[in-house]
């Protein structure tokens, strides 16, 4: 059900995977022996709709350059037969 | 808006809190024993006078360190003969406990409720440090819910959000680390003074700016410090709490509501609960709250403290940071003394009840070296994420 409005006339549907760093963080603490190194999790807002966000990482370059507001595509990272999406620094601005 | 407010009719009667150990050797059933004890004296009561108990969350999956003792366990332990009972961890955050309790009193089920709440990181984590993740603490309860969209990205801690929570806030209001830094220095030298706070060697600036980075832009001081403690109290019926050993503490106001998804993600992430919260609290009383004598603000994590600040309406939305810069008005001799007792940050982090025993102590004027001056009304709240609610408390 749309918790706005009340419809129950939803469902999946295919998105860009582009959208935009609402906030972020490095994390530099190894919660785990494998989390040696600094690491970003971030809100991310697709582009097709204000609010639409979810939490994933920012992969692929430094975790420096990830600011607010910085434009984002979807990369999968397939662990087994799951793919997890995933965000990293797009070209388009 | 509504003719009748239950909170009324409740006040705080007594408080007790057990040793706060880093660790204790105590179990967690003696120190929520101690604690509980202590309050039911401290109100001029005994145990048969209890009718009522109530805790936040309850027994948490079975004895988890993040409460281990739930009221089943403690009323037969302190073999009350209870009329209501409750816990749980769905529930307006680690208040929860005082405001069921405050509403099983006003509906007329019970008279005099202990609220606990227990807490044994400490000892927990000297054996494993992953006791304390967020993912253990919610197993079985809302895992399925939310934690399954959080884990794959190594989302461990709470500190995930917190930090991105203040980095939105950096970016909307220019808040900067040096004024949020305000939060752990000021409980610090609160701490100082408190005989039972885990840390109390006065911390500088420059050691606040050493401290280890976790999570920018959150460091070690920005986090709360595990410990093993209970914290309890009392609340009466107005009435029966004429025959209480001291002066009644009114709960004047509460405040419990969420207009917003239960979310640590698609939550507001520069207000969390904390507006919410406030809102309602200020809409159930004619005080204001330039009214307010002492705040007691969780600080978990130290921007939770600051959207506290906001959200409770003791400083303009978004200007927490100049409010706290410097430490002069949060000091306690400040305009708002600030988590007196040293806060969770400093004193330990015995997680939401700390924050009232140490507002009715101030109330009461028994709060020792670290007594501020004479005030009557305080207000406590506690939780971060989707988790928050608020009291306001006026001694007679």
């Amino acid at each position: 059900m749309c918790p706005n409005c009340g419809s129950f006339d939803v469902a999946p549907r295919a998105v860009s995977g582009r959208g935009r760093v609402v906030t972020f963080t490095v994390n530099r603490q190894a919660w785990t022996p494998e989390l040696t190194q600094p690491y970003v999790v971030a809100i991310v807002e697709l582009e097709e709709q204000a609010d639409l966000r979810l939490l994933s990482n920012i992969v692929g370059c430094d975790p420096g350059e990830v600011a607010i507001d910085m434009p984002v595509s979807v990369t999968f990272s397939q662990i087994e037969d799951i793919w997890i999406p995933m965000f990293e620094r797009s070209a388009r601005v | 808006m509504f003719d009748r407010l239950f909170e009324k009719d409740v006040a705080v009667t007594g408080v007790g809190q057990s040793e706060v150990g880093r660790p204790s050797l105590k179990s967690a059933m003696r120190l929520s024993l101690d604690a509980s004890v202590e309050a039911i004296a401290d109100a001029g009561l005994r145990r048969e006078d209890i009718d009522g108990i109530a805790c936040w969350p309850g027994d948490n999956n079975n004895g988890n360190s993040f409460s281990p003792v739930g009221p089943n366990a403690l009323l037969t332990a302190l073999g009350l003969k209870v009329n209501w009972y409750g816990g749980g961890y769905e529930g307006p955050g680690p208040l929860a406990g005082v405001i069921n309790g405050a509403m099983a009193i006003a509906a007329g089920l019970c008279r005099h409720v202990l609220v606990f709440r227990t807490i044994t990181e400490s000892s927990a984590r000297a054996r494993d440090k992953g006791v304390s993740a967020l993912t253990a603490k919610t197993v079985g309860r809302d895992s399925s819910y939310f934690w399954q969209w959080y884990t794959p990205y190594n989302v461990i801690s709470a500190v995930s959000f917190m930090a991105m929570y203040a980095q939105r806030h950096f970016h909307d209001y220019g808040t900067r680390p040096e004024q949020l830094a305000q939060i752990a220095l000021t409980c610090r030298r609160n701490a100082e003074l408190n005989p039972k706070a885990l840390y109390r060697s006065p911390m500088t600036m420059d050691d606040y700016f050493a401290s280890k980075m976790i999570s920018t832009p959150l460091r070690l001081f920005d986090c709360d410090v595990h410990c093993d403690a209970s914290t309890a109290l009392i609340l009466s019926r107005v009435d029966a709490a004429r025959d209480c050993r001291q002066a009644p503490i009114r709960l004047e106001a509460v405040g419990a509501a969420l207009h917003q998804p239960w979310s640590w993600d698609q939550i507001s992430l520069t207000e969390n609960a904390a507006f919410d919260v406030g809102r309602m609290m200020w809409s159930r009383t004619d005080l204001k709250p330039k009214d307010v004598g002492s705040a007691q603000l969780y600080d978990g994590f130290s921007i939770l403290t600051m959207f506290w600040l906001e959200g409770l309406g003791l400083c303009p939305r978004g200007e927490s940071g100049p409010f706290v810069e410097g430490g002069t008005r949060i000091a306690r001799d400040g305009l708002l003394p600030l988590n007196t007792n040293g806060g969770q940050l400093s004193g330990g982090r015995t997680h939401g009840l700390g924050y009232v025993h140490e507002a009715c102590l101030q109330l009461w004027g028994r709060a020792g070296e670290r007594q501020i001056a004479p005030h009557s009304i305080s207000v406590a709240a506690a939780g971060g994420g989707p988790l928050g609610g608020s009291l306001l408390l006026v001694r007679n």
